[in-house]
C-alpha cells in the first residue's frame, strides 16, 4: 500500500498566486492555500468514495450511456450490433401504441397502489409508535414488516392461491356470505386493483418502518402543549405529525412512485400483463420486447423514455412536496 | 474538512469516466467469440427448457455418464425454468462466453426464426430422414436442412379432445360417441354445463382458453379451431396478415368459439387453465395435446378420462404441427464443441431407446418410427386418435422470426372476442393490420 500513501502524501504543486487570473482566485486559491495535511485529507476522501463512485458508474451511469447506444443501432442478441441507424428506433418507440398504453396502465397502477400504501402504512406507523397504547407493538412491527424479506415469486403465488376465482380463499369467504365470487385477477377492471393489494401487502412494513422512525423524532413536548392548549388527537396529529413527518413522507411517497411505476415482478408472476393487457406495465412492455421478440434496441429506446420520464416526475413530486422542517 | 469538489471537477468525472468506461465495454460486446479454454477433459453443458418433459433428465442423465466416461468429458445437465427461458437464453447469447452449448427449446422458433442453431452434421441427418416420423419434418427440417429432433416430450401430434365419460353418462350421452363435429361439440357442452341457482357455471361443458402465462398459450388453443375451419393465424409462406388472419374462415371461428363463452355460455370465464378445469371437474371436455394420457393420471389421478379428434369444422384437417410446441434439443451455433455436441446427441438423445423412455415416463408420444410399433403407443388408450391426427394434419408451421410478438398481437383479438370487448370481426382486422406491421417490421 506504500504507493497510496506516496500518491496522497504529495502536495499539489502551488502557482505563485500572482499567475492565477482574478476569477479564478476565489476557486483555485482555496486548493492552493490547502496544507499538504488537507491535501492529504482530500485524497483519502476520494479513496472512500470511490467504491461508491465506482458502483454509481457501472450499474447507473454506464448503463445509461449504454442504452443511448443500443438505441442508435440494429441490435440483435446474438450476433451484436448492426448498422447505424440513428434516432429511427427512438422515434418508432415513441410512436408505439402499446408502450404508451401500457405507462398509462402503469399511472394507473400508482393511483391505485401508492396512496392506499401511504395511508395505511403511517396509520399502522402511528398504531405502533410510542405514543400508542396498543399492546405487543414491537411484535406488531415485526409481522408488518415480515413481508418486506419475504420473496416476491413466493409473495406472487400466495396471492395467486388467495385470489384463484374457484378455489381461492377470498371467493370461498365472499361466497360463505352469499356474496358472489370475484374474478380477481381474470378481469380488466379487477385485476389492477388487486395487484395493488399484492403491492400493499408488500410494501406496507418498510414505508412504516420509516414512519415509525420519524414519528420517534418527533419531540414529545409538542404534544404535551397541543394537550394543554386542549389539542384532540386528530388535531395533534394533522397539525403537529403530519407537517413534522413531512420529509418522510417526502422521501417514502417518491420512493414508492416510483416503485409502481417501475412494477415488474407482480403482473409478471401473476397475470403476465392480462387479461387484454389489461395489468402490462411499462416494465413489463420493455421486458417482453427485449426478452421475448429480440429488440433490444426498441427496448432500450423506451426505457430511456421511462427514465427522462420517472426523473421528471421526481423533480416534480420533489419540488412541490418539500417543506423545510426542523425542530 | 471544508474543501469540496467543484462542479466542473463534478461535471468532469461524471461525463468522462462513464465515457471513458463504455468504450471498452462497447468493443467487447461487438466481438464476442466463445473459444476453446483448455486441453483437458471438455465439458458440455445442456440447457433444458421442456421442463414438462419430466422423463428427460431422468432418462439422460445415466446416458449422458456413460458417454461422457468414453470422451474423456463431462456433461452438465441443468433444468432452466419454462417462463424465464426466453430471457436466460437471450441473455447467455448475447454475452455468448456463458451460453449452453446445447438447448432444448421449441426448435422451430430458435432454429427457424431466430437462426441460433448450427445444422446437423450430413450422417446425422440421413439418419433422421429414415428413423423420425415423416409428419414431423417441417417442424424439425427448416429449409431443407435438419436442425433437430424433438426430444420424446414435444406435444405433437396436436392437440385431441380430452373428455370425461362419467360427465357424459351423467347426462346421458354415450361415451364411445364424442362429437365428430364443432356443431356436435356445442351441443354436447350444451348439455355438459351444470349452473347453480344464480344460473353461473359450476361445471362448463367446454374449456375455453381465455387467459394465461403468455399470449401464445391463448392463440395455440384457439389453433384447433381456426384452422378446422380453414383459417390461418397468418402466412409463413408471403408473410402476410392482412386477409388471411381476418380471413371469412377465421372470423368463422372466432364467431363460433364466443358461443361458447358469450352467446350459449357453456364455457368459464372466472375458471383458470383448461387442464386445471379439467382435472378440478369444472369443465367436462378440452383441446390438449397427447401428454395428457400421462399428466392428468399424474396430477389428477380420480379423474376418468378418454381421447377424440377433434371434431370437424368446414374441413376435416387437423391443425397437426404449428411450430409452436416443437421442442427439441439444437447446438448453439456458435458454440466451439459443436462436433463433441452432436456427437453426444446421436449417441444419447436421438436414440430410440432415450426416444421411448422419454415418453413412456411422461406420456408423450415417441418420435422414432420404430417406437410407434412399441407396445406402449399400441396400448395407448388415445392410440386411433394418434393415427387420425397423423393422417389428418395440415402440415403449416410458423416459424416467422417475429412469432412470440404475432401470436400475442393475434391472442389479443382472440381473447377480445372470447370476453365480449370486441366482434370477432373488429378484434381481427385489428390484429391482421398490426400483425402486417410486424411482419413487415
Amino acid at each position: 500500500m506504500r504507493w497510496v500513501w506516496e500518491w496522497v502524501r504529495v502536495p499539489a504543486p502551488t502557482p505563485p498566486p500572482d499567475t492565477i487570473p482574478r476569477g479564478l482566485m476565489q476557486h483555485r486559491s482555496a486548493r492552493v492555500r490547502l496544507s499538504p495535511g488537507r491535501v492529504a485529507e482530500e485524497r483519502f476522501g476520494w479513496l472512500f468514495a470511490a467504491p461508491a463512485i465506482l458502483y454509481v458508474l457501472l450499474v447507473f451511469v454506464i448503463p445509461v450511456f449504454f442504452l443511448v447506444y443500443l438505441t442508435l443501432f440494429n441490435w440483435s442478441a446474438f450476433e451484436g450490433p448492426g448498422a447505424f441507424v440513428g434516432t429511427r428506433v427512438l422515434r418508432q418507440a415513441v410512436n408505439d401504441r402499446v408502450y404508451w398504453s401500457s405507462l398509462l396502465t402503469s399511472a394507473k397502477f400508482v393511483l391505485f397502489a401508492v396512496p392506499t400504501t401511504l395511508i395505511l402504512s403511517l396509520l399502522a406507523a402511528t398504531a405502533c409508535s410510542r405514543r400508542s397504547p396498543l399492546p405487543l407493538k414491537g411484535l406488531l412491527r415485526v409481522l408488518y414488516f415480515l413481508p418486506v424479506v419475504t420473496s416476491l415469486a413466493a409473495t406472487a403465488y400466495i396471492w395467486l392461491w388467495l385470489f384463484n376465482p374457484a378455489y381461492g380463499l377470498f371467493n370461498t369467504i365472499l361466497g360463505k356470505f352469499g356474496l358472489a365470487p370475484v374474478p380477481w385477477l381474470t378481469d380488466v377492471n379487477t385485476v389492477l386493483p388487486s395487484l395493488a393489494i399484492m403491492f400493499v401487502w408488500v410494501r406496507l412494513g418498510f414505508d412504516m418502518a420509516i414512519f415509525t422512525a420519524g414519528l420517534e423524532g418527533i419531540p414529545e413536548e409538542f404534544y404535551e402543549a397541543a394537550t394543554i392548549d386542549g389539542a384532540k388527537p386528530w388535531q395533534a396529529f394533522l397539525k403537529i405529525t403530519l407537517p413534522l413527518l413531512n420529509p418522510q413522507i417526502v422521501m417514502v411517497s417518491i420512493i414508492e412512485v416510483i416503485g409502481a411505476l417501475k412494477t415488474f415482478d407482480l403482473p409478471y408472476l401473476a397475470t403476465h400483463g392480462g387479461p387484454l393487457n389489461a395489468s402490462r406495465t411499462v416494465v413489463l412492455h420493455i421486458f417482453d420486447t427485449a426478452f421475448r421478440y429480440n429488440e433490444l434496441n426498441k427496448a432500450g429506446a423506451a426505457a430511456l423514455i421511462f427514465f427522462v420520464l420517472i426523473l421528471v416526475i421526481t423533480l416534480v413530486q420533489l419540488r412541490l412536496t418539500s417543506r423545510k422542517v426542523e425542530y | 474538512m471544508s474543501k469540496r469538489i467543484s462542479r466542473r471537477d463534478f461535471l468532469k468525472v461524471a461525463v468522462f469516466v462513464p465515457a471513458a468506461m463504455t468504450v471498452p465495454a462497447l468493443v467487447g460486446c461487438a466481438a464476442p467469440q466463445q473459444t476453446e479454454k483448455s486441453s483437458g477433459p471438455q465439458k458440455l453443458t445442456l440447457w433444458n427448457a421442456n421442463t414438462s418433459n419430466t422423463g428427460l433428465m431422468t432418462v439422460l442423465k445415466p446416458m449422458a455418464e456413460k458417454w461422457a466416461a468414453s470422451n474423456n468429458a463431462s456433461v452438465e445437465l441443468t433444468n432452466i425454468p419454462y417462463a424465464d427461458h426466453e430471457t436466460k437464453l437471450l441473455a447467455a447469447f448475447s454475452s455468448r462466453e456463458n451460453a449452453p452449448d446445447v438447448f432444448v427449446v421449441v426448435a422451430a422458433y430458435w432454429a427457424g426464426a431466430l437462426g441460433i442453431a448450427d445444422p446437423m452434421p450430413d450422417k446425422l441427418a440421413q439418419r433422421m430422414d429414415k428413423e423420425i416420423v415423416e409428419t414431423l419434418l417441417p417442424e424439425y427440417k427448416i429449409a431443407g436442412k435438419w436442425y433437430s429432433a424433438p426430444d420424446g416430450g414435444t406435444v405433437w401430434p396436436g392437440p385431441e379432445l380430452v373428455y370425461n365419460p362419467e360427465d357424459f353418462q351423467e347426462v346421458g350421452l354415450d361415451p364411445a360417441k364424442p362429437p365428430t363435429t364443432m356443431s356436435e361439440l356445442l351441443e354436447y357442452a350444451k348439455k355438459l354445463t351444470k349452473r347453480d341457482g344464480s344460473g353461473a357455471i359450476t361445471r362448463g361443458g367446454f374449456a375455453q382458453r381465455y387467459d394465461g402465462a403468455l399470449g401464445l398459450g391463448i392463440g395455440t388453443k384457439f389453433l384447433p379451431f381456426l384452422h378446422s375451419f380453414g383459417g390461418r393465424m397468418y402466412d409463413p409462406a408471403t408473410g402476410k396478415s392482412d386477409g388471411v388472419s381476418n380471413s371469412p374462415e377465421a372470423i368463422a371461428a372466432l364467431d363460433f368459439c364466443t358461443q361458447f363463452t358469450l352467446k350459449e355460455k357453456v364455457s368459464s370465464l372466472a375458471f383458470g387453465a383448461p387442464d386445471a378445469q379439467f382435472g378440478q371437474r369444472q369443465a367436462s371436455m378440452m383441446f390438449r395435446e397427447s401428454y395428457m394420457y400421462g399428466w392428468l393420471p399424474n396430477n389428477y389421478p380420480k379423474v376418468k378420462f378418454m381421447f377424440a379428434p377433434i371434431p370437424k369444422g368446414t374441413t376435416d384437417k387437423n391443425m397437426g404441427m404449428h411450430g409452436l410446441a416443437s421442442w427439441g434439443p439444437l447446438v448453439y451455433k456458435y458454440s466451439p464443441r459443436r462436433d463433441l455436441a452432436w456427437d453426444f446427441l446421436d449417441k444419447t438423445f436421438y436414440t430410440t431407446e432415450a426416444d421411448l423412455n422419454q415418453s413412456m415416463l411422461g406420456g408423450f408420444v415417441p418420435a422414432f418410427r420404430s417406437n410407434w410399433e412399441s407396445k406402449y403407443v399400441k396400448d395407448r388408450t388415445d392410440y386411433s386418435v394418434l393415427q387420425y391426427s397423423l393422417t389428418h394434419a395440415d402440415g403449416i408451421v410458423y416459424t416467422h422470426a417475429k412469432t412470440n410478438k404475432l401470436s400475442d398481437r393475434f391472442s389479443l383479438a382472440v381473447q377480445e372476442a372470447l370476453l365480449g370487448k370486441k366482434t370477432p370481426k373488429d378484434a381481427l382486422d385489428q390484429a391482421a393490420k398490426d400483425m402486417e406491421a410486424i411482419l413487415k417490421a
